[in-house]
């Protein structure tokens, strides 16, 4: 289906302010890190053609958004249309490890997207680089905690990466962009109408899973 | 500084030295008779011709090397100067490839080079030099060097390019010296009247000023040096006398160092300094005001940006070399040497028919220039004439007086967005209109910037002495969560802030520029006093464009009060829609200092979702309202006022508010407008309807691309043009403040308020996306 067009598949980036977003971003599509990125204001995007599930060609709109809380209001612009969310924390700041839930909801709010339940998250642990001792403390521990079904309901794959190092980054958004891709036509499939209503169609197809543990 | 000017008769750098390395053979060996010839080979190479002719290869070798290290060095100068010529004159790529090629000449470059500089020095240095040890004693060269932002890098790594400071002395000695030439460059003029003593109005015209100007972006910040040593002040201590290499001087001012604002701020809320340099200038001033000859060369465009030479050159990225340039002109590139050196040295008075076109286009430049300067100066005679009876002689001295505040009632009668649509039939309106038209066709010329900025924006009327300091000294104390949360984000941003801009990021010394605390303060100062609305990136990014922007001209206090004026009473406020999906607001009323706002609140009705009425939220506490705005900006005007546009990014898929949202929640400084163009729009924000502007100005921007944009059919591209309308050297050419204003003026005639009111009440439902 999709085949006969360029599939564009759009992914958003959230999490709190600082915690590499940017960097994230930037070191996959371009390969680069700086330490002078300007703090993100509304949001911006990049895109990217790879190669997925064996020679699939799509494109990847990264979306980057502000971390202030305030900006998550503007989330009914910038993630309609959002195949998958990458929700990004810092392994140096819990807070933004806490906060990853209400990054979850608030986008399934703003997003409005057909299946919420179903939705592709991932989780990205960033600043992997650093050095151990400003690291969270027992953060394997507070990760579970996070992602497990009873406690905190994140159980999505989690990929532990550095932008700086370029450390785990392109095997994540292989991830992201694969999952992206089925979230894709699985909309494809039950939604030719354009998003003008939301409330319209609500699919529930069972083939999605999205707690696929890479 | 070591070198004097005199000693280093090369435009170019210390080329012709390096070049010039002589070997022991001797450069002749040609024309000696065989006999000696042989004696050579015999003496020094035991006989051995190979070895001579070794030698000779070597030597012509390495002098090959040189003179293409030689070529690449002017070629990149070249560059530079054309993107100067470009970004300061309003020149496209194009007018300044054919001049630049009518100055070709058939002669070898350096010879005609050494030559004109010759004379040029005879002429006119000379004569000046006695004053040279007195003037660059004052130029520390560390400072100077510091100056400069990105570009400085490039010089400190190049010990060639040294000589540019031999430029700069020489420019300084031009500048100080001239009360004995005739008029001078539109900076200059400006600059004087700010605040310079001695230095006259009246030099002698010619391009060479904006030539050097453009040359080094250096030079127009260290100009300004010289006159500062007349008015030995606190360093830290903005003046008008002093720009950037002073501020940096106090690079580590913390807020416990300012001293307390009472002490230093009479009850017009100027610094006594600063009133005490204007006063004792003002006696130059008095001679001849009115001049104003601007050697900016510009063609085609001489009424969009004559004041540009004033505004400062660091804006983000903007000194980045053009790659852009250096692809298209191939011409240029073959033909660097010839051309960059006739370039620059154009100044000296050929009369070449290439320097007369040059002189001729200069020329009306300066008459243009000099009309929009004496139509400002009449406004101001005729206000001052018509309301105070001053003496016209003495108006320069009554305005950095501060006299001119007393116009306050005049200048901004309460509710500039009223004035469109309820025109006052009295002289009062009349000229709030003259004043408006002005800002319209040029923006405010960089010396009655501060002034009327104070006036505009109400800072005046808002400021309390040590206020200030006190908020600062509360941010830094404060166990407020609030305001906690607030500081926090600010803190994560500051560095964030402009960090490829020297006066934020002092790359050189690995630590944050004077401007970084600069902003700290005005932020920390912003969240105490207005917690409600608290800290919204993006306020960061507009406040640092103040600050580059004024030049510190004022202190960070005046820019707060300009701030807290802009954001209460200026920027649009938007009754909140407190429906299901918007993110919970840290809600708080706002206390409206000014009447003006309450035209500015539309009306929501309530629908079918939550929606309830509440007080009127600020701008930055709107987000999901100016969200709304976008669809109508994208929905409802972009089809009615651009149908062609409008189908056509339609077809290719293009989310219009993708591109706009940031602009309106950076006011139009994120990637979007470049510094000297936002500075005017600042200026015009200030007597605008700044939420008609926001419509207009943002169409205005597609408007001005829109045949570009048509010829694009992909829209990656389209949202990399218009995402990067302040990065791209080629789209911010194309950015001219008269131009952008004349199509949002278009706009806004069209545009009813009533109009979008009615929109966003169909909005304010829960959004149809």
């Amino acid at each position: 289906m999709s085949g006969r067009k360029k599939t564009l598949l759009k992914v958003i980036i959230l999490g709190d302010s600082g915690v590499g977003k940017t960097s994230l971003m930037q070191q996959f599509v371009n390969s680069k890190f700086s330490h002078q990125y300007k703090a993100t204001i509304g949001a911006d995007f990049l895109t990217k053609e790879i190669t997925v599930d064996g020679g699939k060609q799509v494109t990847l709109q990264i979306w980057d958004t502000a971390g202030q809380e305030r900006f998550q209001s503007l989330g009914v612009a910038f993630y309609r249309g959002a195949d998958c969310c990458v929700l990004c924390y810092d392994v140096t700041n819990e807070k933004s490890l806490n906060n990853l839930a209400s990054w979850k909801d608030e986008f399934l709010i703003q997003s409005n997207v057909a299946n919420p339940a179903d939705f592709p998250f991932i989780i990205i642990g960033n600043k992997i680089d650093v050095d151990e001792s400003k690291k969270i403390a027992s953060l394997q521990k507070k990760l579970n905690n996070v992602t497990s079904n009873q406690l905190g309901g994140l159980n999505y794959p989690v990929f532990e990466t550095s932008a700086r190092d370029a450390i785990n980054v392109e095997p994540a958004f292989e991830v992201v962009a694969k999952m992206a891709l089925q979230q894709e036509e699985l909309n494809e499939a039950g939604n030719d109408v354009s998003d003008d209503y939301n409330d319209a169609i609500n699919i529930h197809l069972e083939s999605e899973s999205s707690s696929c543990m890479c | 500084m070591t070198n004097s000017p005199v000693d280093k008769p090369d435009l170019f750098g210390t080329a012709s030295e390096s070049v010039v390395s002589i070997s022991s053979l001797g450069g002749n060996l040609h024309e000696l008779p065989d006999v000696y010839i042989e004696k050579l080979i015999h003496k020094k190479f035991d006989d051995n011709p190979v070895s001579l002719i070794r030698q000779l290869s070597s030597d012509l070798e390495s002098k090959e090397r040189e003179l293409i290290l030689l070529r690449q060095e002017k070629f990149s100068r070249e560059q530079l100067l054309i993107k100067l010529c470009g970004e300061y004159g309003n020149l496209s790529s194009i007018e300044i490839d054919r001049k630049l090629s009518s100055l070709r000449v058939e002669r070898n470059a350096d010879e005609v080079v050494v030559e004109m500089i010759g004379s040029a020095i005879k002429s006119e240095l000379a004569q000046s030099s006695h004053q040279a040890p007195s003037i660059t004693q004052s130029n520390n060269t560390s400072l100077s060097s510091q100056a400069g932002g990105s570009y400085k890098k490039k010089q400190a790594k190049d010990p060639q390019k040294n000589s540019d400071r031999g430029l700069h002395d020489r420019e300084k000695i031009q500048r100080s010296h001239s009360t004995s030439r005739q008029s001078s460059t539109w900076l200059n003029t400006w600059f004087n009247e700010a605040g310079s003593p001695g230095a006259g109005r009246s030099w002698h015209s010619h391009s060479e000023e904006s030539l050097l100007n453009m040359k080094d972006p250096n030079s127009s910040t260290s100009p300004r040096r010289p006159h500062s040593r007349s008015f030995p002040m606190p360093v830290n201590v903005p003046t008008l006398a002093t720009r950037a290499p002073v501020e940096l001087d106090s690079i580590d001012v913390r807020s416990e160092d300012l001293p307390p604002a009472s002490a230093s701020v009479d009850k017009y809320g100027f610094f006594n300094d600063i009133k005490r340099v204007t006063k004792e200038s003002s006696v130059d001033l008095s001679v001849d005001p009115a001049i104003s000859r601007s050697t900016h060369i510009t063609t085609s465009t001489l009424s969009s940006d004559p004041v540009d030479l004033n505004e400062p050159p660091l804006a983000d990225s903007s000194l980045e070399l053009p790659n852009l340039l250096s692809a298209t002109h191939p011409v240029i590139q073959s033909a660097s040497i010839h051309t960059t050196t006739h370039a620059t040295a154009l100044p000296h008075p050929t009369d070449t028919s290439a320097t007369m076109k040059l002189k001729q286009i200069s020329k009306q430049h300066d008459e243009k220039t000099q009309q929009y300067h004496d139509q400002w100066e009449t406004y101001f005679k005729g206000l001052l004439r018509d309301h105070y009876d001053t003496p016209t002689s003495d108006l320069f001295k009554d305005i950095f007086k501060g006299n001119l505040v007393k116009l306050d009632k005049y200048i901004h009668p309460g509710q500039p967005s009223t004035l469109e649509n309820n025109p006052q039939p009295d002289s009062i309106t009349v000229e709030y209109r003259t004043l408006h038209k002005l800002i319209n066709k040029i923006g405010i010329p960089a010396p009655y910037r501060p002034l009327l900025w104070l006036e505009l924006s109400h800072a005046k009327d808002l400021k309390v002495p040590g206020e200030f300091d006190r908020l600062v000294k509360v941010a830094t104390t404060s166990e407020d969560p609030v305001v906690l949360s607030n500081l926090n984000q600010v803190n994560l941003d500051l560095h964030r802030t402009m960090p490829s801009n020297v006066f934020f990021n002092d790359l050189i010394n690995g630590q944050p520029g004077p401007n970084y605390y600069r902003l700290q303060k005005i932020l920390y100062a912003f969240v105490v006093y207005k917690s409600s609305i608290g800290y919204c990136q993006g306020m960061n990014k507009i406040i640092s464009n103040l600050l580059l922007g004024i030049n510190n001209k004022l202190s960070e206090e005046d820019i707060f009060w300009i701030w807290v004026g802009f954001v209460d009473d200026l920027l649009p406020c938007y009754t909140p829609i407190n429906n299901a999906t918007s993110f919970p607001q840290s809600s708080g009323t706002l206390s409206n200092s000014s009447a003006s706002m309450k035209s500015k609140v539309a009306p929501t009705t309530s629908s079918s979702s939550s929606v309830s009425i509440g007080s009127p939220t600020s701008f930055f506490q709107s987000l999901p309202q100016i969200s709304i705005d976008q669809s109508i900006l994208a929905d409802y005007f972009f089809p009615k006022f651009m149908p062609q546009l409008f189908a056509h990014l339609q077809r290719i898929g293009i989310q219009l508010e993708y591109i706009t949202l940031n602009w309106w929640v950076s006011v139009f400084t994120e990637n979007c407008l470049p510094l000297e163009i936002w500075i005017k729009v600042f200026d015009n924000l200030l007597v605008s309807n700044i939420e008609l502007k926001l419509f207009s100005l943002s169409l205005a921007l597609f408007k001005n691309f829109e045949s570009l944009l048509l010829k694009i059919d992909n829209a990656d591209e389209v949202y990399l043009v218009m995402k990067n309308l302040n990065q791209n050297s080629s789209t911010k050419r194309n950015l001219k403040y008269v131009e952008l204003m004349e199509i949002s003026k278009g706009f806004e005639k069209k545009i009813d308020l009533e109009e979008i009111s009615r929109e966003r009440k169909q909005l304010a439902r829960p959004l149809r996306r």
